[in-house]
Formats: C-alpha cells, sequence, structure tokens
C-alpha cells in the first residue's frame, strides 16, 4: 500500500474517506471484522482491555493528521483501503487501524488492529 | 435447530457458524466457542474481492459475542469461577441467584447476569470462587447478611454445613 505525499489534493482525498466512514457509521452501518482482525482485537483486549466501542470511537475521531498509507487513488479497488495510526482505550494504546470503505456498496471492513510493530510516520501530521 | 441468519458483502443471507477457539496467551491456555460467517475474502493491501476464496469475517455483534466468551475464559483461566459450576453450586444448595448475589455483597441481579453473560470482571470472579469452594467464608457471609432474617440465615448455614460432612 503506497503512501500519498502531502499535498492538497491528497489531504482533501484521506478526509472525504473519514467524512464517508462517518457518514455511514451515522447512517447505522456497523463495522465489520475480517478473521485478522478479530484475532487482533482478541489480543487488544486481553491485554488493555480494548473493546470495539473503543475501535468505534477511534474511527470516528480519526483526522487526516493520523493517516499512514492508503488509497489506492486509481479507484479501480473494490474497497479504498486506508490505514491510520491512532491511540485507543484508557490507556492511550497506540495502534495501527487499517479499515476499507466498499466502493459498490457500504461495508466497512476493519483490516488490522494491533500495536504497531515499528515507529510509523505520519506524513499529513505537522 | 433454527440457526441464526447474517447477510453477506452482497446481502445474501448465509448461516452463522461457530467453531472452539483455543489460544494460548502469556501461557495461558484459553478454549471458548466463537461465532463468524464465511463471506469471500478481500485483499487488505490492493482492496480487490477475491471470488475464489471464503472466509471467516464477524458482525459487530459476533464480534462482541466472541470478546465476551474470550474474556470469560480469560478469567475462568486466571481463578474466577465459571457460570456453570455457579449455578451447580446454587442448585445444590437450593441458594436463589438474587439470594446468592446479596449474600455475596452485589447487586440483586449479578450472579444471575453472570450466569447468563459469563464472568466480567476477574476479582468478582475470583470472590465468587474462593466462596464456593470454601464452606467456612460463605457461611460466615451467610451469618453477615442483613437481608436474611435469623431462621433463614441458620437454615442455609446449616444446609451449607451439612453438605460438607
Amino acid at each position: 500500500m503506497k503512501q500519498l505525499p502531502y499535498t492538497i489534493s491528497n489531504v482533501a482525498l484521506i478526509q472525504d474517506f473519514l467524512d464517508e466512514t462517518k457518514s455511514r457509521i451515522a447512517n447505522g452501518v456497523e463495522i465489520t471484522f475480517t478473521n485478522k482482525a478479530g484475532n487482533e482485537l482478541a489480543l487488544l483486549t486481553l491485554d488493555f482491555d480494548i473493546d470495539i466501542s473503543d475501535i468505534e470511537n477511534a474511527i470516528l475521531t480519526l483526522s487526516t493528521e493520523n493517516y499512514y498509507r492508503g488509497i489506492d487513488p486509481s479507484g479501480n479497488a473494490d474497497f479504498d483501503v486506508c490505514a491510520f495510526c491512532t491511540v485507543i482505550g484508557k490507556d492511550k494504546v497506540e495502534i495501527y487501524l487499517k479499515y476499507g470503505l466498499e466502493v459498490r456498496g457500504l461495508q466497512i471492513l476493519l483490516f488490522s488492529n494491533h500495536v504497531p510493530d515499528y515507529p510509523m510516520t505520519q506524513p499529513f501530521k505537522n | 435447530m433454527e440457526t441464526k441468519k447474517v447477510l453477506t458483502r452482497d446481502n445474501t443471507p448465509t448461516e452463522e457458524l461457530s467453531a472452539t477457539v483455543i489460544k494460548s496467551h502469556h501461557g495461558i491456555q484459553l478454549e471458548y466457542t466463537e461465532v463468524y460467517y464465511l463471506d469471500f475474502a478481500v485483499d487488505e493491501d490492493t482492496g480487490m474481492i477475491n471470488k475464489a476464496i471464503k472466509e471467516k469475517h464477524y458482525t459487530k455483534n459476533q464480534m462482541e459475542r466472541n470478546l465476551k466468551a474470550l474474556k470469560n475464559a480469560y478469567h475462568i483461566a486466571k481463578g474466577a469461577a465459571s457460570p456453570a459450576e455457579i449455578i451447580h453450586y446454587r442448585k445444590k444448595y437450593k441458594i436463589p441467584a438474587s439470594t446468592f448475589s446479596i449474600i455475596l455483597g452485589f447487586s440483586k441481579n449479578t450472579i444471575s447476569n453472570i450466569e447468563t453473560d459469563g464472568i466480567t470482571s476477574l476479582s468478582t470472579g475470583r470472590l465468587i470462587k474462593i466462596c464456593i469452594d470454601d464452606k467456612s467464608v460463605i457461611t460466615r457471609y451467610v451469618q453477615l447478611c442483613d437481608a436474611l432474617d435469623k431462621r433463614k440465615r441458620d437454615e442455609l448455614s446449616k444446609r451449607i454445613m451439612e453438605e460438607s460432612v
């Protein structure tokens, strides 16, 4: 997954992605978890007492500053996939969060939610 | 038995499936039942749906139930009483769930909620386990329970102690 450079149009692209996410959730679309995301969330639950509402809140409060990688700007994929770095839970655990928005549907599919394996650069920050 | 249905990505109803999961966490083996459904895999890098492979997916509700089951298994592995153990104990000594709750110092519905939803807190689960395992502790709490009259307290204490003889 490519990291988009910091340009006004790319920031706007990610902002549109976040706005679309919030709009879907506001309209009652619930997050779907892949097998991998489910296993990772189980670990976060046991290690940091993180639950689904923490993940939902994290997604709802994402800003472009949290951007890490994605989206494929070609628009040919079935899902627009984007990765972010944010903090969740009462212990403010830093996590890598990757999810996709179905292009020809409404699904919000969570691919990954785990403590990052390495420091994450956030190109749209500062 | 009728199974639950879940809608796939393309709005096709599919069956909710379940499977036993065994996980090892910090050296502790956890076993619980998870629920899921199958839908076409999505490549997380390209965002493309692969119509040749079906993978486990979880709805929010399924994930909530799975995390509850996982936490319950974790608490039991760490020394909490299991819901089945609590039910067995209450039935053996004929103690209603609300009475058992009050004796232990919880609110009226706590034991009933635990029996239905599982152990939600390790400290609570461990306290119950200690009381179930040690008759002197539970009979002491019975005697200290103001909500029961003296006759009931003595009757219950006797029932518990007699079983141990």
